[in-house]
Parts: C-alpha cells; sequence; structure tokens
C-alpha cells in the first residue's frame, strides 16, 4: 500500500497537531454521547441527526437574521437542546418505563428511525440549499513556526476544551453533578431520596447534545452544513465512548485525542479513505477483546484449577454462561 | 413496464433480506445491524469473481453465499455469549468495518463500487429487469417458504421461547447457545444470497448498495410489517419500498424529494409502530394456514385427547424392583459459592430422594435459591461437588443437566409471555425430531407426527394441572398462580426424575396453593424426586419429608418439619426475636 504522506519531522508536526485538533471534535461528540449512554443506558444514535439539527440551524440564522457569529451558534445549540430532550420526555422515558430492562433494543431501534426521519426531514427543509454553510467567522491562516493551521481551529479547540472542562466541572462540584453520579449509579434510590431521574435525564440530554453542537457548528463553519454531517461522528462517539470505557468526561476526551492522533498519523501508512476503517477497526478490536475475556472468563469458571483457591465474582464479571453481569444476589 | 417490474423485483430482494432478518430479530430476539455487510459479501463476491475472474454466476454465487455463512458464523460465535450490547456493538463494527474495507480496497472499485457486466445463468442475461425476476422471484419465494417454515416449526417455537426468556428456555433442556449461533449463520447465508441477488438486480456491487442505510431500512421493514410474522414482513417490504413511487407518481414530487419523503416517512413509521402498535401490522401469531386466527388459540385446532390420561405413569423411571423408595437421587457435597466477599453457599452438604420431598429453609439471604442455581449449573461451583445417579453433573451447562433428569422452576415463574400456555408447556417436552433443524426442512412428515404426539403429551400434563381450559392462552394473560402451574406444568413435560421448586407456594392464595401441593402430593406419590424452598411454612409443613435450615450459607440443622418448629433457636433464627 502507498503511503499518502512522506514521514518528515515537519509532517510529524504538522500531522500531530491536526490530529489534536481531530481529537478536540472527538472529544466534544463521544464526551457528549457518551454522558448520554452511561447516565441513561439510551443508545441514542439519533444523537448524529441532532448534532446535523444544531449546525443547520446555527447557518440558517446567520444567514436570515444576520445574527453574530457567536449569537448564531448559541441559537444552534439550544435548538438541539430542546429537540434532544423532547426525545428523550417524549420517546425514551416512556419507552423505558414501558419496557423496563428490555428497552435497550427497542430504544435502539426508535433512535434510528428518529435518525432516519430527523436527516431526512433536514434534507426536505433544506432542499434546495442541500448544504448550508455557518457564516459570520472571518478564516484566515495562522502558523506557529512550520505548523500551519486556521483562527476557527484554534477557536474551536480552545472553546472545545472550555466546554469540556465546564462539563467536567459540573459533574465533579455541582449537585447537578452529584445527582448526575447518583443516577448513575442507582436511580431507584436516587428517586429515595428525592433526586428525580426523569430531570437528570433531560439535564443529561441537554448537556451531552450542547457538547455535540459546538463541534457541529465549527464543523459546518469549517467546510458545510449537509443533513448526513453527523452519521460519521456518531460512529466516532460510540467507538471512543466504548474504548474508553469510562463515564468520566475527561477519559473519553482523552481516548477521543489518541483517536484522532490514530487517524491522523494513519497518513502515514495509509491512504487516507482507509482512516474511517482505522478508527472503525478499533471498535471491532474491543469488541473482540471483550468477547475473548467473557469466553476465557467463562471456560476458567468452568474448569478452575484443581489447586487454586475459590473463585470469586466481581462487579461486572462474566457470569456463568458468559454473559456480562452485574453480581447476582444471593437469596 | 420496466420501472414496474424493477420496483417488484426490489421487493422480492428484499423480502430475501428481511426474511431472514425477521426470523432472527423477531423470532429470536437477536440483533443484527450488519445485515447488509452479509449481503455485501455475497454482493461482492458475485461481480468480482464474475468480472474479473471468468466464474460462472452460479459458482460464483455459491461461494459469496457460502462466505457469508462461515462469516456470520464466527460473528456470531464471538458475541452471541454476550448481552445484547456487545452484540449491538459487534454488528455495528462489522457493518462499518467491512463495508470500510470494501471501499478502500481499489481491486473492488472503491468508492464507486463494481460494475457488473454480463452476469448470465446458463446462458440467461440479466440486463433488464424483466429478466432478472424469475431468478428473483424463485429465490425469494423459496427463501420466505424456508423462513416461514423454520419460524412455525417446533425449532421456530424455541426459537420464540429465547426470545422471552433465555434463561428459562436452558433449563427446559434447550442448548440456547447453539440455536442462536445456527439461526445467525442461517440467516446470515441467506443475507449473502439477498446480496447476490441484490447485485444481480443492480448490476452493482457498491458500498452505496450495501451500507448501514440498508441494514436501518431493513430493520424499519420488519418492525413495521410485524416482528416474529413472516406475512408481515412482505406487506413492511412492499410498503416501504412503494412508497417512493407512491411520493413520485401519485402526490407527484420530485424523484429527490420523493425519495427523501419515503426515508422520512419510514423513519416516523417505525417510531409510530414502535409507540403505538409494537407487535406491527401483521401480529404475531397471524399464520398462512389461518389467516384471521391466532395460534393456537382454537381449541378446536388441537388433537383429539387420548381417553385415559397418561400423565404420571413414567414407567421407565419408576424405582426397579428391590430398590428402596427412598434411594438417593442427589448428592450434594462441600458445595460453595461466593459472590466478592460474601458466601452465599458455605461448605454445603444434602441428599435428594426419590419419592420423598425435601424442603430449604431458612431466612432471607440464606442461599436458598443459589443452591438451586448451583445444582442446575445456572452458576458455577467455586468448590464441591453434585452428582445425579451417582454421575458427577458439576460444572455441565443447565440444559445437559435438565435432559440428565433434573430440572427447576423459578420464583419469578418465567413463563414465556409471547407463547401460549401450550406452546409453553410443549417446550419442556424432550429431544422432539422438530428441535433439529435438519429434520424440520428434511423430514417434514416425521416432524409432523412427533408435534401430534408432544401436543397430546403437553395436552395432558395441562389436564393433569386442570387447565387444558386455557391452552390457547398466552403465557402473559394469566394470572400469577396460573403461571406457577403452568410453570410446573412445563418441568414436568420435561420427565425430569428430581424437580427443583422455587418458591412453588409463594404469591398464590390458598386455592392455588392447596391446588398446587395436591399436585406436588402425586408427584411424591408418583416416585418423582423433589426439592422445594419455599417461605410459606403451612405449604412447608404439608408437603416436607425432610428439611434442611439453611443460615448464612450453611447447613445448620435438619429433620422432619416438626423436629425443626419444636427448635426454639431456629425459630427464633427465622422469625426474629420477639
Amino acid at each position: 500500500m502507498i503511503a499518502a504522506l512522506p514521514f518528515t519531522w515537519a509532517n510529524l508536526q504538522q500531522v500531530v497537531v491536526n490530529g489534536i485538533f481531530i481529537g478536540t471534535n472527538y472529544a466534544l461528540i463521544a464526551v457528549g454521547f457518551g454522558l448520554i449512554i452511561t447516565v441513561t443506558g439510551r443508545f441514542h444514535i439519533a444523537y448524529g441527526a441532532v448534532y446535523a439539527l444544531s449546525a443547520f440551524i446555527a447557518g440558517q440564522v446567520a444567514i436570515s437574521w444576520g445574527l453574530p457569529y457567536a449569537a448564531a451558534l448559541l441559537i444552534g445549540l439550544v435548538a438541539g437542546v430542546i429537540v434532544a430532550v423532547a426525545i428523550e420526555r417524549v420517546l425514551y422515558w416512556p419507552l423505558n418505563r414501558r419496557l423496563g430492562m428490555a428497552a435497550l433494543m427497542t430504544i435502539f431501534i426508535t433512535s434510528l428511525g428518529v435518525s432516519t426521519a430527523g436527516q431526512n426531514a433536514i434534507a426536505l427543509l433544506w432542499v434546495d440549499a442541500g448544504t448550508l454553510n455557518v457564516k459570520g467567522f472571518h478564516i484566515e491562516g495562522v502558523n506557529f513556526g512550520k505548523i500551519y493551521t486556521t483562527n476557527l481551529a484554534v477557536t474551536a479547540f480552545v472553546v472545545g476544551w472550555v466546554a469540556l472542562l465546564a462539563v467536567w466541572a459540573v459533574i465533579r462540584w455541582t449537585r447537578l453533578g452529584r445527582m448526575i453520579r447518583a443516577v448513575r449509579v442507582n436511580p431507584e434510590l436516587s428517586l429515595a431520596i428525592g433526586i428525580d431521574p426523569k430531570v437528570v435525564y433531560m439535564s443529561v440530554f441537554a448537556l451531552g447534545t450542547a457538547l455535540g453542537g459546538i463541534a457541529a457548528v465549527f464543523t459546518a463553519t469549517q467546510s458545510t452544513a449537509t443533513p448526513a454531517m453527523g452519521s460519521i461522528p456518531i460512529l466516532y462517539a460510540i467507538t471512543v465512548s466504548f474504548i474508553a470505557s469510562s463515564s468520566s468526561p475527561m477519559v473519553i476526551a482523552g481516548v477521543a485525542v489518541a483517536v484522532g492522533l490514530v487517524q491522523s498519523l494513519s497518513i502515514f501508512f495509509v491512504q487516507p479513505e482507509w482512516a474511517q476503517v482505522v478508527v472503525f477497526s478499533g471498535l471491532l478490536v474491543y469488541v473482540l477483546i471483550k468477547v475473548a475475556q467473557a469466553n476465557v472468563g467463562s471456560f476458567r469458571r468452568r474448569h478452575p484449577p484443581a489447586t487454586s483457591p475459590p473463585a470469586t465474582s466481581a462487579p461486572g464479571a462474566i457470569s456463568q454462561d458468559g454473559s456480562l453481569q452485574t453480581v447476582p444476589s444471593a437469596q | 413496464m420496466q420501472l414496474t417490474v424493477s420496483y417488484i423485483n426490489q421487493i422480492l430482494v428484499l423480502l430475501v433480506f428481511a426474511s431472514s432478518l425477521n426470523l432472527l430479530l423477531g423470532y429470536s430476539g437477536v440483533f443484527n445491524a450488519a445485515s447488509a455487510a452479509f449481503g455485501a459479501i455475497g454482493g461482492y463476491s458475485l461481480v468480482w469473481l464474475t468480472s474479473q475472474h471468468g466464474f460462472s454466476y452460479l459458482p460464483a454465487m455459491l461461494i459469496g453465499v457460502a462466505l457469508a455463512g462461515v462469516f456470520g458464523m464466527l460473528v456470531g460465535y464471538a458475541a452471541l455469549r454476550l448481552e445484547m450490547l456487545w452484540l449491538l456493538l459487534l454488528t455495528l463494527a462489522v457493518q462499518l468495518v467491512l463495508v470500510g474495507v470494501l471501499t478502500g480496497l481499489t481491486t473492488f472499485g472503491g468508492s464507486s463500487g463494481l460494475q457488473a457486466d454480463g452476469l448470465n445463468l446458463f446462458g440467461h442475461e440479466f440486463i433488464e429487469p424483466t429478466q432478472v425476476f424469475p431468478l428473483v422471484a424463485v429465490a425469494a419465494v423459496v427463501v420466505f417458504a424456508l423462513c416461514y417454515r423454520m419460524g412455525e416449526s417446533p425449532y421456530g417455537r424455541i426459537l420464540r421461547a429465547i426470545r422471552d426468556d433465555e434463561v428459562a428456555t436452558r433449563s427446559l433442556g434447550k442448548n440456547t447457545f447453539f440455536y442462536k449461533l445456527s439461526v445467525f449463520a442461517i440467516t446470515a447465508t441467506i443475507a449473502g444470497f439477498g446480496g447476490a441477488l441484490m447485485s444481480t438486480h443492480t448490476s452493482l456491487a457498491s458500498p452505496q448498495v450495501f451500507g448501514f442505510n440498508v441494514s436501518i431500512q431493513l430493520i424499519a421493514m420488519v418492525m413495521i410489517g410485524g416482528m416474529g410474522n413472516m406475512l408481515g414482513t412482505l406487506i413492511g417490504v412492499a410498503l416501504v419500498v412503494l412508497s417512493t413511487p407512491f411520493f413520485e407518481n401519485v402526490i407527484d414530487l420530485s424523484t429527490t424529494v420523493a425519495s427523501l419523503s419515503q426515508q422520512l416517512a419510514y423513519g416516523v413509521a417505525l417510531v409510530v409502530v414502535i409507540f403505538f402498535r409494537p407487535q406491527g401490522i401483521i401480529p404475531e401469531g397471524i399464520t398462512l394456514g389461518a389467516l384471521g386466527r391466532r395460534r393456537g388459540s382454537a381449541r378446536a385446532a388441537l388433537p383429539p385427547l387420548p381417553a385415559a390420561q397418561r400423565v404420571l405413569a413414567v414407567a421407565h423411571r419408576a424405582p426397579e424392583p428391590g430398590r428402596a423408595e427412598s434411594e438417593l437421587v442427589v448428592q450434594v457435597r462441600d458445595v460453595s459459592k461466593s459472590f466478592g466477599g460474601i458466601h452465599a453457599v458455605n461448605g454445603l452438604t444434602m441428599d435428594l430422594r426419590r419419592g420423598l420431598i425435601t424442603a430449604l429453609v431458612g431466612p432471607n439471604g440464606a442461599g436458598k435459591t443459589t443452591v438451586f442455581n448451583l445444582l442446575t449449573g445456572a452458576l458455577a461451583l467455586d468448590a464441591g461437588r453434585v452428582s445425579l445417579y451417582g454421575q458427577d453433573i458439576t460444572g455441565l451447562r443447565p440444559d445437559v443437566i435438565t435432559t440428565l433428569g433434573m430440572a427447576r422452576s423459578f420464583q419469578d415463574v418465567r413463563v414465556f409471555p409471547s407463547l401460549t400456555v401450550l406452546e409453553n408447556v410443549m417446550l419442556g417436552v424432550q429431544d422432539l425430531p422438530g428441535d433439529r433443524l435438519g429434520n424440520v426442512l428434511a423430514h417434514p412428515r416425521r416432524t409432523a407426527v412427533a408435534e401430534r404426539a408432544a401436543r397430546e403429551q403437553a395436552y395432558e400434563w395441562l389436564r393433569f394441572i386442570e387447565m387444558e381450559d386455557v391452552a390457547g392462552a398466552r403465557g402473559r394473560s394469566l394470572g400469577f398462580g396460573q403461571q406457577k402451574l403452568v410453570a410446573l406444568a412445563r418441568i414436568l413435560a420435561t420427565d425430569a426424575d428430581v424437580l427443583l421448586l422455587d418458591e412453588p407456594g409463594s404469591g398464590i392464595d390458598h386455592v392455588w396453593i392447596d391446588k398446587m401441593i395436591g399436585v406436588i402430593q402425586q408427584l411424591r406419590e408418583a416416585g418423582r424426586t423433589v426439592c422445594i424452598v419455599e417461605h410459606n411454612l403451612e405449604v412447608v409443613g404439608r408437603l416436607a419429608d425432610h428439611v434442611y435450615f439453611m443460615e448464612l450459607g450453611r447447613v445448620t440443622a435438619e429433620g422432619t418439619f416438626a423436629d425443626l418448629t419444636n427448635d426454639p433457636r431456629l425459630t427464633e433464627a427465622y422469625f426474629g426475636s420477639v
């Protein structure tokens, strides 16, 4: 296979900086998606459609109302947040109440329906435009030594990390954060001590969607907004948030930056069109490792070494039938 | 004309995909986000081998189909032991990576894909839709009939049971992993076949033809039409495909807008169906042979019953001459199980004897149900040994232990909600020819004869528990007491000698308790070995011949019920000090 870019020091610096910027974008969407799935358990694949909606709304109000860029960005985020909270409140929450533990797949399929409908609704609403660029940001080139970037990329990087740190601080130090952490661990017990999971879930959808919205608007400023612009980012978000295996925003963000770097550095080894495959292969490898762990765990439980002490189960251990389970309670 | 036939061809090709997906998702409850990717294996293989390597149509198609099947088996083997979330993730990753790799490789045409030129089968070219029609029509009819047959057979009944409750299905002697793996591999094979047909229909193998959107569209077709119903699949496919010409010709929209509207419509329809009609347009149970009538709902459909109740005359398992009634059947020796630092069961030793009812009693958290889980293989032992008729069954799978003669019921009953009462009990009948797919397809007569016999047998058990009148009712429609008896009939149908009954008398009123006690006493008289876990001491007192008292995972006392209730320390341990 022919490498797309020669491996030089100058190229390496450029590629690393590009990777960090790409990774920041992934961090926003992955932390947003990860927050939603780890707290609510919703496999919210419609996140991608809402992501696109934020960009289109921001682009449209910037054009139609001539608003400053920051105001357009804010309105885009608010629009996305309203829609996401409505999806949770009107669709996911009632389904979860109806189906309980069996809701995962149904909510995922519902989310697929919302995603398909949303993406095509956006395409129909902007059918004449087809694509949309968020205007109002004067893009200029910026050089750091031999590294070239733009003021937009730097702004997106700074705004992105400020938003990520803000969400991290909210979760770590505020009352809302404590409520989120409590509901993540045990929604039923949280309700017993006066925390309404419904409110927390909606808050999490709002926070998670706002993070993705920031990435969407900057992406649509750099290039253009398209109805399908969220399709790949949501898959990246899934990949990163699962590889991170953590509910901590900073851990997810760190993995996202690593993924961005891997994708960016892959340009030295494979053609650019393989970059996505490299990232998705990460998800495949991660799941296969989990599968191997489950099968090995299952085998060891069935065939314990004769001299070993009695095995014990731990939270999240693999059950006797190989499924990943929490500790079964003794009767 | 050609356009109309092209739409029909599209319906037929997607019917192949969707039928297999419904067998997997609707009947078995196993998710697969990679249907289109398995199709890509069939489609790309066909086009690549014929256009670039000079293969004939049939060998190229067969290679693609076989590859899809093998790949499906590997994916299924990897993921089917795990929770749904991991299967969802793995199939999603397979879809993305496989299509990504095909897109990246120039030998497969990159993002444009491969153009299929000159596809022909024995000289019959596939250029115009009318030329493709005979092939896809025959293929769709065959695949539809095959999936229909599988879904509505005893094999399909097991798939539906797995979908409803995998743990309960396994406890009835069914190797659920094998069934899930077989159906996953079969449906991947069919999807590969569908992919080859799709490439024949479109003369193309490209990332767009087999993209993730196609997998979503297939899920929508199955959900809208009706999960667990092949007729629904046909309607779902037709509705989704024909909505495009509807928007284009009836609403008079442009091609682009019509296409977007079609996708918007099926996305909305998917959500609406999930909310307001989760069973889909045609619910499960409406069959080709009985349109308008629910499966098993009519008593008249059942075969005539035998005049005499066979019920408990399990001749081959009756005590042999010279063997004592109290023959030792199950030996439990020094069994331990810990969860983290909690010793749920700690060095437990007990015996179960033929023709006796043994009770395990003790306060909440004593580890009684965990003992059942350990005996039946639902949990692995940390230490100790369990034997059944002297045979070491430690570490065996739950389904194997059931087939060896030890079956259990559950505290939370676990009746299959979407199956009829009769089907619930039929699932207990062991080793039916129709349980194996090969017999379903190759020996339909033998399967049908055995199915009739199993139905009669199940009916006898229902008469034994005096519930034959509700044979056609769905499990979900029963009251709790009725569910308990159905669960009992279900394990009786396994013909297991040893019956472990978890809380048979809890949560039901006195009428049902009396009925349950009467049934269990008859089991003892018939020489069955019965062990009950029970909190209701009245039930224990009326039934138990021997009682083990458990505290904190240990047996701390044993004897008759009277022995134990006369011990003040045990009474205090059970009820607490007053």
